[in-house]
């Protein structure tokens, strides 16, 4: 909140003007493996940079690493539009759902998951992530 | 008993005189006193404020590390909430040189709770315009490019 309004009045450091779009990419990607699942499809959108860093197999295993939902895809595959799963066995994680808590090698079809907003593919089908409205206030 | 002191020079050439064992929570200056021990290290790229800013963080650390001395402030979960007060305080730019600054002295926990507190700042956003408002970034995307990729991301229904 503070300063949102005024970001482009601030004052930065004498010698250097550092911001967000300066540092580093690989400092961007640890940034954004700490954002929630449900704001990576945001992230996407804010920048060219961003969009291809979230592509990237080293955001992708760095999320995984980071990320407390811990998702566990194993397999999937789109058919006919619609993405299904192979998962390993995970607790529910509100807010995120990868698939419900499924055993191994029970494929699902997300079409049945309520609730799912936005797909994301991350790298070559390693992992996709859905956010999911939040249905605990509903 | 006196404890090993050593000094770290900012890019003003302010000298701070800190512990050895609160800047060894650093990496790299862990690495350079044993390199060059009885020097006072130059850190050219990092201002006086950021250098102190660190030190505190270090100088915390390095406390609750040992558990001596000061048993009553001593649990990890007041640490956790130290350690989000002292990125609360701390406006953007600062937060950014801050990060830049635990990855430079490679201090693993200090360059964790800025990004964290980075990416609580992008959460916290409604959407990318906020985003971007909040950052101070320019967007280069163009309003047809945001739609393809908001549809790219729709779950079909």
């Amino acid at each position: 909140m503070d300063g949102r309004g005024n970001s482009r009045l601030k004052i930065v450091s004498l010698d250097t003007e550092l911001s967000i779009k300066t540092i580093p990419n690989e400092l961007i990607i640890e940034i954004l493996s700490r954002v929630p699942a449900r704001s990576i499809a945001t992230c996407r959108r804010v920048l060219k940079e961003w969009k291809s860093l979230l592509l990237t197999p080293a955001f992708t295993d760095s999320f995984l690493a980071i990320s407390s939902a811990q998702p566990r895809i194993l397999l999937t595959f789109k058919c006919s539009g619609k993405w299904h799963f192979c998962t390993a066995p995970q607790p529910q994680h509100l807010g995120f759902v990868s698939a419900r808590s499924h055993p191994c090698l029970h494929s699902m079809d997300i079409l049945r998951v309520s609730g799912v907003q936005e797909v994301i593919e991350l790298d070559c089908s390693k992992a996709i992530l859905c956010s999911a409205k939040d249905t605990s206030t509903s | 008993m006196s404890k090993k002191m050593i000094v770290l020079k900012s890019s003003e050439g302010v000298s701070f005189v800190v512990e050895e064992a609160v800047a060894r929570q650093s990496k790299i200056i862990s690495f350079l006193v044993e390199e060059f021990p009885d020097r006072e290290l130059p850190l050219t790229n990092m201002t006086s404020e950021i250098l102190r800013k660190t030190i505190e963080y270090c100088k915390k650390h390095v406390v609750e590390d040992d558990g001596g001395g000061d048993s009553s402030s001593s649990s990890s979960g007041d640490l956790k909430e130290w350690d989000v007060k002292f990125v609360a305080e701390i406006d953007q730019p600062r937060l950014m040189d801050l990060l830049m600054a635990a990855n430079y002295l490679d201090i693993p926990s200090l360059l964790d709770v800025t990004c964290q507190k980075v990416a609580d700042t992008i959460a916290a956003c409604n959407d990318e315009k906020e985003i971007r408002a909040t950052f101070n970034i320019e967007n280069d995307f163009t309003e047809e490019e945001v739609e393809a990729i908001r549809m790219e991301n729709q779950y079909p229904i």
